[in-house]
């Protein structure tokens, strides 16, 4: 195998006779940001569904180191704290408190002590301004607060590499901006990235590598500078002008 | 809530002022004519004599009261006892490993075949049937098995419950937990669970509610509890006061466990869908 982080060779998923995904081909190198844009419902989200095997791909394989996670019955949980993922929607515990939110999977899964566990989510709350929120309940948090706790959650396991899934598209316009600050701060750590999203501003200044999604196929992909000028694809081409058009670039 | 303005708080001001004499004058017309008309009956005399005797009233209350202590026990160990079996169907018929799938089956037809027939039914065949196979004494008791019979039927009313609740997390809390590494219980456990138990509180109160008057079927297959207190007194002095006074003591309880459901309701309304639309 190459020495990709994540590398997906021919991914083929189907929900019922809605084919999503037709043979998708990626190298995800390590420390690097890779971002997959395109239409809606090009594939983009179920793509990073299926890389942190929340969904089973009908055919092809996904490596993590060279290892093949996506054989079926292969232990997910282990594949799950290697790789973090965020929702678009938040997802936050509403039952828990933003401390309790952050330190169940650390120490229900890794066993880590609560006092420990504890230290550590008041250390990540405090590097991405949430220090003050780490006994409220996340119906008290605004959009921009909630998804840095979830980044902050995500984190908490110590992931080699996180999936967002279009993080900034239910948050109000002005909290997109502290949102992609912590993405910005998670790229200089050295974390590996790979993110679906409509910032295609943000996509072009943060990214390592464009992935364009259409129709369940990466039709382009290159450094971004190449995409967003020159893309090569006539339906790469075509979906660009429609996002210049609409003022999103 | 901002200040009303003046012309708004006089508009709220007569409205409230109507509904209140409507409501009052309704009121006093419904007791009146109660009050009035029912004793103008031409048998009222005898009613009042068997139904509503204060000598047999206060003669029946303190027996009545102690028969009741049964009922509370009766209570006390199935509710707990239901309430666990119920969690126990409910989160197998939720679960989506293949391996359970005979037990899916299994607790699909428990909920069916238990709900399908009338509690009476099974207190009366799990009750006599059960001892009847020739278990020894204490284990013959129709106490016992007439609490099994209730505790197996309602388990399977309340798993419905659970399961409505279990199914109303939304799947992408499940799908945040799994991204976090956490097992498929450790998520039912930590996750699901505790969400859906708190929308079912109330109609699971309203369930408690009708458990704490159905305990008295438990009667029917012999122990003397305050329905089975109530018919005795009713049989030895040829008069139905104590079912009234038996009428009562449940009321005495039940209807602070209602409206204490409906505030729980109310409180949970209030919570998840804000202000209400007049």
């Amino acid at each position: 195998m190459s020495t990709a982080k994540i590398s997906l060779r021919g991914v083929h998923k189907a929900f019922g006779a809605n084919s999503v995904l037709n043979g998708i081909d990626m190298d995800i190198a390590e420390g690097t940001v890779v971002s997959l844009i395109g239409p809606s419902g090009s594939g983009k989200s179920t793509l990073l569904r299926c890389i942190n095997l929340l969904e089973p791909i009908d055919d092809g394989e996904i490596f993590l180191d060279g290892t093949d996670i996506s054989v079926p019955g292969f232990d997910a949980n282990p594949v799950r704290r290697r790789i973090g993922m965020v929702f678009q929607n938040f997802n936050l515990f509403p039952h828990m408190s933003v401390q309790d939110n952050i330190t169940l999977s650390p120490v229900r899964t890794l066993g880590v002590n609560k006092a420990l566990a504890r230290a550590k989510a008041a250390e990540l709350l405090e590097r991405f301004g949430l220090a003050d929120k780490v006994n409220a309940f996340p119906d008290q948090l605004s959009g921009g607060q909630q998804q840095r706790v979830a980044i902050v959650r995500a984190l908490a396991i110590e992931p080699e590499v996180l999936l967002l899934d279009e993080i900034t598209s239910s948050l109000d316009p002005e909290l997109v901006g502290e949102v992609l600050d912590v993405v910005r701060e998670l790229k200089t750590s050295g974390m590996t990235l790979v993110l679906a999203t409509h910032e295609m501003g943000f996509a072009r200044d943060i990214s390592d590598l464009v992935c364009v999604l259409d129709g369940g196929h990466i039709i382009e992909q290159g450094l971004p500078g190449q995409v967003f000028s020159a893309p090569q694809s006539e339906r790469a081409q075509q979906f660009l002008e429609r996002i210049i058009r609409a003022g999103r670039l | 809530m901002g200040t009303i303005t003046g012309r708004r708080a006089a508009y709220e001001r007569a409205r409230k002022r109507r509904s209140t004499v409507v409501a009052t004058v309704s009121s006093l017309a419904v007791v009146t004519a109660i009050v009035v008309l029912v004793p103008k009956m031409p048998r009222w005399d005898r009613v009042h004599e068997s139904f509503f005797n204060g000598e047999r009233f206060a003669h029946s209350l303190p027996r009545l009261l102690d028969a009741f202590v049964l009922d509370i026990k009766i209570f006390a160990w199935s509710m707990p006892a239901i309430v666990v079996l119920a969690l126990l169907v409910a989160i197998t018929r939720n679960s989506r490993s293949a391996a359970l799938f005979p037990l899916r089956i299994l607790t699909i037809a428990y909920t069916d075949v238990m709900r399908g027939v009338p509690i009476i039914l099974w207190i009366y065949l799990i009750g006599f049937g059960v001892p009847g196979l020739g278990i020894d004494r204490p284990w013959n008791s129709p106490l016992i098995w007439g609490s099994v019979a209730l505790v197996l039927t309602y388990a399977a009313y309340i798993a419905e419950v659970f399961r409505a609740g279990i199914e109303s997390v939304h799947e992408s809390q499940r799908a945040a937990a799994r991204s976090l590494g956490l097992s498929s219980w450790q998520t039912m456990r930590h996750v699901v669970l505790p969400q859906a138990i708190r929308r079912v509180i109330p109609p699971l109160m309203n369930d408690m509610v009708s458990l704490q008057k159905d305990v008295a079927l438990v009667s029917l297959i012999g122990p003397i509890e305050i329905l089975r207190q109530a018919g005795i007194d009713k049989s030895k002095f040829a008069n139905f006061t104590p079912y009234i006074a038996a009428a009562v003591i449940f009321l005495l309880i039940t209807i602070p466990l209602t409206r204490t459901t409906d505030y729980l309701i109310e409180r949970e309304r209030r919570r998840t869908t804000g202000t209400r639309i007049s």
